[in-house]
C-alpha cells in the first residue's frame, strides 16, 4: 500500500524531530516562564501602587455658575483646557513609577440634571483647585465657582437599593467611532459673524436635560486626564497614508508617472478638508478622555431612549461622517441581550453592568492601565475589560463643554447668576501682613 | 547524541558553554518560584481596590464617614440645649433632633415633601427603629403645631433617645462606648 507507506515515512520523520524538539522545550521552559512570571509582577505591582495612589488624591467638586450672559465663544474654553492640560504630572522616575505608583491626576467635566434642573461641575485635584480657578476666571471672569458636595452621595450604591427605592437606569460610557486622529465638528463650525446664523449646539444638551420630569436625573462626566504632547506621532501613518491618493493598476513608463503625478497633486476637495482636518487636531494638545453617562429614573417614567437615543443624538450634533463622530462604547452600556456575545446570562450581566456603571459613575473610575488591573477588577459575569481612553484634543471637549453663551435660552433649566462683577476700584490700598488681609476674606 | 549537545555543537559552541547554561537555567528555575512566592503580596493587596459589584447585596445602614464628625457635633449642640433645662430650650431640642433625622432621611434618598412622606416610604423591615422615629415626629408636630403644649425634661429625654436610636441605627452616629473602624476605601 503505497500511500500508507509515505504516511509511515512522515510519521517517523516527525517521531525524530519531536525528539529533537522536546528535549530543547524542557531545557528552555524556565526561560519562557521568567519572562511571563516578570511581566505580570510588574502588572500586579502597578495595578497595587496605582490604586494607592488613585484613591489617596484628595478632589473637591466645584460648581461653575453662569452669569446671565456670556459673551465669550467656546474658544476661551478650549483655552481654559490649554491652561488645564499644562497642569499635567507623569512619573519620571523608578520611586514615583512603582512605589508612588503616580499617575496622571485626571479632571472631571460634569453636567447633571437634577428634575430638569441643570448643573455644570469641575472636579480637581484639590491642591490645584486655584489654578483650575485662575484658568476660569481669566476667561471667564463673571462666572462664579463654587465647591459644593458631590452630588453623587445621593445616587444608590447598589443596584438592589435602586430597586428598593423603585427606580430604574440606562447609562453607559461614549467612544469615537473611528481613529482618534479624525476630530469631531469643532466650535468654529457653528461660528457665525452674522448673528442669525449662530448657534450654541450645548442647548441640545441642555434641553434635554431640562425636559427631565421629577425624580428623575442624568448625569454626564467627562474624565480628563491630559496626554503627552507626542500622542500624535500614533497617527503619523494614517496621515502618510491619507496623503498618497488611491492606487490603481500602475502604468509604467513616462505615462504612469505621469499619471502618478497628477493623481497625487489632484486630491478631490473633500479629501483634501479631511486631511486639513486630521493635521489640524493632531497639532492641538490632547486629553486621554473618558465620557461616561447614566440616567435614573422612577420606574413609572423609565424610558431608555432617553438616554440610549436623545442622549447619544445630543452628542452626535457633533458628527461629521467623513470625520469622526460619538458612539456607545457597546460593551459598557447596560443593554444586554442574548442575541450577541457570549449569549449566556444576559439579565444577571445586565445587573452588573448596572452595577459597575454606579460604581465607575460614583468614583470617577478611569480604566486601569495594567493588563492585571483589568483582571483584578473583573467578575466572572462582568469582565473589565472594555472600559478605554480615547484622545480628544481640546478644541473638540471645549466643544461639547462650556458655559452657555448668550445664544441660549436657558432661564429655567439652570440657574444664573444675576450680577455683573467687576474689579474693585484703582488705587486702594494694597499693602498690609496676612493679618490686615485676613479680615477681607 | 543529545540533541542539545548537537545544537551546541552546531552553533560552535563546547561542553563548558552548555554547562554554564545549565547552571543560568537552574538559577532561574529557583527564581521562577521566588517570583510566584512573592507576586501574591502585591495580588492579595491590590484584593483591598477591587470594586465590590456584587448588584444584590443588601446595604443595612450607609456610613457617613465624612459626615461623622458634623452630626456628633450637631447632636452634641442638641444635649447642650436640652441640658439648659428651660421649656424653650426642650423645645428646640426636639425640634433640632427632628430636622436632624430628617436630613439623614434625605440623604438615604427618601423623597417627598414632608418628612412625613419620606418616613411612609420605609417600612419596619428596613429600619427597625421606625415605629419609635414616627412617635418622636408626632410629638414635635404637636409641640410645633399646638400653641403652649408643655413639654417636662423626663418626656423630651425619652423623646431624644427614640431620635437617637434612629440615627444610630442608620448608622450616622456612632452607638455610645463604641468606636468606628477604619474608615472604609471607596
Amino acid at each position: 500500500m503505497p500511500p500508507l507507506q509515505g504516511l509511515d515515512i512522515l510519521k517517523e520523520l516527525l517521531t525524530e524531530a519531536w525528539g529533537y524538539i522536546l528535549p530543547v522545550l524542557e531545557f528552555i521552559w524556565p526561560f519562557v516562564a521568567f519572562v511571563f512570571l516578570v511581566i505580570i509582577l510588574r502588572s500586579t505591582w502597578l495595578f497595587w501602587r496605582q490604586s494607592i495612589f488613585e484613591h489617596t488624591i484628595p478632589f473637591v467638586l466645584l460648581e461653575l455658575r453662569i452669569p446671565r450672559e456670556v459673551r465669550k465663544s467656546p474658544k476661551a474654553m478650549e483655552q481654559v483646557l490649554m491652561a488645564i492640560h499644562s497642569l499635567r504630572n507623569v512619573a519620571t522616575d523608578l520611586q514615583e513609577k512603582y512605589w508612588d505608583g503616580e499617575v496622571t491626576r485626571w479632571y472631571s467635566l460634569e453636567m447633571a440634571s437634577f428634575s430638569g434642573e441643570t448643573h455644570l461641575y469641575v472636579r480637581t485635584y484639590v491642591k490645584q483647585r486655584p489654578l483650575v480657578e485662575a484658568a476660569f476666571f481669566s476667561y471667564y471672569p463673571d462666572v462664579e465657582i463654587v465647591e459644593v458636595p458631590d452630588y453623587t452621595e445621593q445616587l444608590p450604591v447598589t443596584v438592589r437599593e435602586m430597586y428598593d427605592q423603585g427606580y430604574d437606569t440606562w447609562g453607559g460610557e461614549m467612544v469615537l467611532e473611528r481613529e482618534d486622529a479624525y476630530p469631531i465638528r469643532t466650535y468654529e463650525s457653528f461660528e457665525a459673524i452674522e448673528e442669525e446664523k449662530q448657534v450654541d449646539p450645548i442647548s441640545v444638551f441642555l434641553e434635554v436635560l431640562g425636559k427631565l420630569k421629577k425624580g428623575e436625573f442624568i448625569g454626564i462626566q467627562i474624565l480628563l486626564a491630559p496626554a503627552a504632547d507626542d500622542w500624535g506621532e500614533e497617527w503619523e501613518h494614517l496621515v502618510e497614508k491619507l496623503r498618497e491618493t488611491s492606487k490603481k493598476e500602475k502604468r509604467h513608463g513616462p505615462e504612469g508617472a505621469l499619471e502618478m503625478f497628477s493623481r497625487f497633486i489632484a486630491r478631490s476637495p473633500g479629501q483634501t478638508d479631511v486631511l486639513k482636518a486630521i493635521e489640524q487636531n493632531l497639532s492641538k494638545p490632547a486629553f486621554e478622555t473618558l465620557i461616561r453617562f447614566i440616567y435614573l429614573s422612577p420606574k413609572a417614567t423609565f424610558y431608555d431612549s432617553f438616554a440610549r437615543r436623545a442622549l447619544k443624538g445630543c452628542f452626535n450634533q457633533y458628527a461629521a461622517l467623513d470625520l469622526n463622530q460619538f458612539g456607545r462604547n457597546e460593551k459598557t452600556a447596560t443593554r444586554t441581550r442574548m442575541w450577541y456575545f457570549p449569549y449566556v446570562f444576559p439579565n444577571v450581566r445586565n445587573e452588573y453592568r448596572k452595577q459597575r456603571l454606579f460604581y465607575n459613575y460614583i468614583h470617577r473610575v478611569i480604566p486601569p492601565e495594567t493588563f492585571m488591573g483589568r483582571v483584578i477588577t473583573s467578575t466572572f459575569f462582568n469582565w473589565n475589560s472594555h472600559t478605554r481612553w480615547t484622545h480628544i484634543t481640546t478644541a473638540c471637549i471645549a466643544t461639547i463643554f462650556h458655559p452657555p453663551t448668550h445664544m441660549v435660552l436657558t432661564a429655567p433649566h439652570i440657574q444664573r447668576v444675576e450680577s455683573h462683577k467687576a474689579s474693585p476700584p484703582a488705587g486702594l490700598p494694597i499693602y498690609g501682613d496676612e493679618k490686615d488681609i485676613e479680615q477681607f476674606q | 547524541m543529545n540533541p542539545l549537545e548537537t545544537i551546541s555543537h552546531f552553533f560552535g559552541g563546547g561542553e563548558a558553554w552548555l554547562t554554564i547554561l545549565r547552571r543560568i537555567r537552574e538559577v532561574i528555575v529557583v527564581l521562577n518560584f521566588a517570583i510566584i512566592a512573592f507576586w501574591f503580596y502585591p495580588l492579595i493587596k491590590s484584593f483591598h481596590h477591587r470594586p465590590n459589584l456584587n448588584p444584590f447585596r443588601r446595604i443595612t445602614a450607609r456610613t457617613f464617614t465624612l459626615e461623622d464628625a458634623l452630626f456628633k457635633e450637631q447632636w452634641e449642640s442638641i444635649l447642650k440645649r436640652f441640658a439648659v433645662g428651660s421649656a424653650d430650650s426642650l423645645k428646640l431640642a426636639v425640634i433640632d433632633a427632628d430636622k436632624l433625622a430628617d436630613d439623614t432621611l434625605k440623604r438615604l434618598g427618601l423623597e417627598g415633601d414632608h418628612m412625613a412622606d419620606r418616613l411612609e416610604k420605609i417600612s419596619v423591615e428596613e429600619i427597625r427603629t421606625l415605629d419609635r422615629l414616627w412617635r418622636a415626629h408626632r410629638v414635635r408636630n404637636e409641640l410645633v403645631h399646638t400653641p403652649g403644649y408643655e413639654l417636662d425634661v423626663e418626656e423630651a429625654k425619652h423623646i431624644l433617645a427614640d431620635y437617637r436610636a434612629f440615627l444610630e441605627e442608620v448608622g450616622v452616629l456612632v452607638p455610645e462606648g463604641e468606636s468606628h473602624g477604619e474608615a472604609p476605601h471607596h
